[in-house]
């Protein structure tokens, strides 16, 4: 069966690619991937810019997201509603709107160009998608701590373990491994999302496919590639997610209660 | 000590429209060993965890040791640590080894070093007759030793009160024995415990004292022996009768 499985998505995957390369090579008009490839080198920095922006803003978000998901659960109710307002604000508007705010009116307001010069868009930039991810990353965090059977609660505690200790030693040494192939999900998510930077200004990997298109008008030369890119970034996430999620999954234990 | 262990006085819980606890007072003197029996819904379980503050009362006042037991208050922890509670469903901490389950709270709350937490942790297990399977997770044990386990995790605080709720309920007949050998271990060591039990003959012969529970309140109190013998009221007679008197299964 695992053969079979093999060689239906290999047919699959090749079937999917030749599609794509008839159509890539058949454009009314013609699509002059050597303009791309005159680019490569534009393309190489951007694609660098996406990679450094995105681990910067998975960084603030982990970080973020982790204390907005603590504060959910913690017995404080200040610190769960300005957990919960975060996470309501974020993800109820879109991330272009939040980035349009945040690099035109805040960091104007702010004058941060003084400060930051020529890097402002790329930090602001990775700042916005860094908070925008932490309102996701906070609802896994939830999530999972939730996920969490409530006897495990009332087991530490009433052992005389505080609320803090429980959640540390006890609750989140369960759920960290919960936590790994959605926020997995939620680099992928990252990288793909750091392309709307380029509507700052930002010269990321998007950024010069859009010059490369408005300059040559060859939509396709500059678009197909940068397709490409992202893809040779998102799909080894998404494996190395699934090899995660494969190698954390606990093997079945016997049934815990009759009844 | 003088006085009770455990004082209760006036004890009320309701959820929604449920009454669970309608008033109920207790007192528990040290080393008696007190089995909890009655039908399902009784409030057997909402008492015992009022005792150790997993549930808040809406009146009533629990004081164990004489210090007053309260839910959410600033040494709530320190109360529960000298109150050990075993659960239905075990609740071991499946990402620790047996050992680390017991030497666990030792360590955490009590300050323990890793040397001695260990080796009170295998005394412990060794007592509870799982010695040998002091590396072993939980998914590797079955449900009578998980709950052996649960014990010896809970003595391991050394605690002036243990709270049973239903030990062998999940558990096969064949597993039930072992827990209930080392529960009867127990008792007869003086540890004073509370016990909410089905099983009647564990209740008739292990314990020195029975309630009865029924709609919330303590409907009959008294030596095991004689309240086995003689159930004054027609609910716990008939409740008897439907649990086969008690009878060894
Ligand atoms: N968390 C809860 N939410 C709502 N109702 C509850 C809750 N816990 C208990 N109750 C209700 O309170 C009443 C007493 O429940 P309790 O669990 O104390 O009974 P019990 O004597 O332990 O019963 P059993 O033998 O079935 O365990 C029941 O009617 C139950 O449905
Ligand atoms: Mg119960």
């Amino acid at each position: 069966m695992k053969a079979r499985e093999r060689i239906v998505r290999v047919a699959v995957v090749a079937a999917a690619l030749a599609l794509i390369a008839e159509a890539a090579l058949s454009v009314p008009g013609g699509a002059d991937y050597a303009k791309a490839w005159d680019r490569r080198a534009l393309f190489a920095s951007g694609l660098v810019t996406t990679l450094l922006i995105s681990h910067g803003a998975l960084a603030l978000g982990l970080l973020l997201g982790g204390a907005a998901g603590l504060a959910r659960s913690s017995r404080s109710a200040w610190a769960d509603q300005a957990a919960v307002t975060y996470v309501e604000i974020v993800r109820g508007t879109p991330f272009l709107v939040q980035l349009y705010i945040l690099y035109f009116c805040v960091a104007r307001a702010a004058r941060l160009q003084d400060a930051l010069g020529s890097a402002e868009a790329a930090i602001v930039g990775a700042v916005g998608l860094g908070i925008f991810a932490g309102a996701y990353v906070a609802e896994i965090v939830r999530a999972a701590i939730e996920s969490v059977d409530r006897g495990q609660w009332e087991a530490a505690r009433s052992l005389g373990l505080s609320h803090g200790q429980t959640l540390r030693r006890v609750i989140l040494p369960q759920c960290l491994r919960r936590m790994v192939p959605p926020l997995t999900g939620e680099a992928v998510s990252l990288v793909k999302e750091s392309s709307l930077l380029s509507v700052i200004g930002v010269a990321e990997v998007t950024f010069h496919a859009k010059n490369l298109a408005s300059a040559s008008y060859d939509t396709f030369a500059a678009y197909l590639p940068l397709a490409a890119l992202y893809l040779a970034v998102t799909l080894p996430l998404s494996w190395l997610s699934r090899r995660l999620e494969a190698r954390l999954t606990p093997t079945p234990s016997l049934p815990v209660t009759r009844l | 000590m003088s006085g009770p262990l455990v004082r209760i006085r006036g004890l009320r819980k309701r959820w929604g429209g449920v009454t669970a606890l309608d008033g109920v007072d207790l007192d528990v003197a040290p080393g008696e060993v007190v089995a909890v029996i009655g039908p399902s819904g009784g409030g057997k379980s909402t008492l015992l965890r009022c005792v150790n503050g997993l549930e808040a009362p809406d009146a009533g006042t629990v004081e164990v040791e004489g210090r007053p037991v309260r839910a959410g208050a600033a040494d709530i922890d320190r109360v529960r640590a000298r109150i050990g509670m075993v659960f239905q469903a075990f609740h071991l901490f499946p990402h620790l080894t047996a050992l680390g389950n017991v030497t666990l709270a030792p360590r955490l709350v009590r300050g323990e070093s890793a040397d001695a937490a260990d080796r009170r942790g295998r005394a412990l297990l060794d007592r509870v007759g799982l010695g040998d399977r002091a590396g072993a997770r939980p998914d590797q044990l079955s449900g009578g030793q998980r709950q052996r386990v649960a014990i010896a995790r809970a003595l391991a605080m050394e605690p002036s009160l243990l709270l049973f709720d239903e030990p062998t309920s999940a558990l096969d007949p064949e597993t039930t024995g072992e827990v209930l050998d080392v529960m009867r271990d127990l008792a007869r060591s003086g540890t004073t415990m509370i016990v909410v039990t089905h099983e009647m003959a564990f209740a008739r012969e292990c314990s020195s004292r029975t309630l009865f529970m029924d709609g919330g309140r303590i409907a009959e109190d008294g030596p095991s022996p004689a309240l086995f013998a003689e159930p004054r009221s027609p609910r716990l007679r008939a409740f008897l009768a439907r649990t086969h008197g008690g009878a060894p299964r």
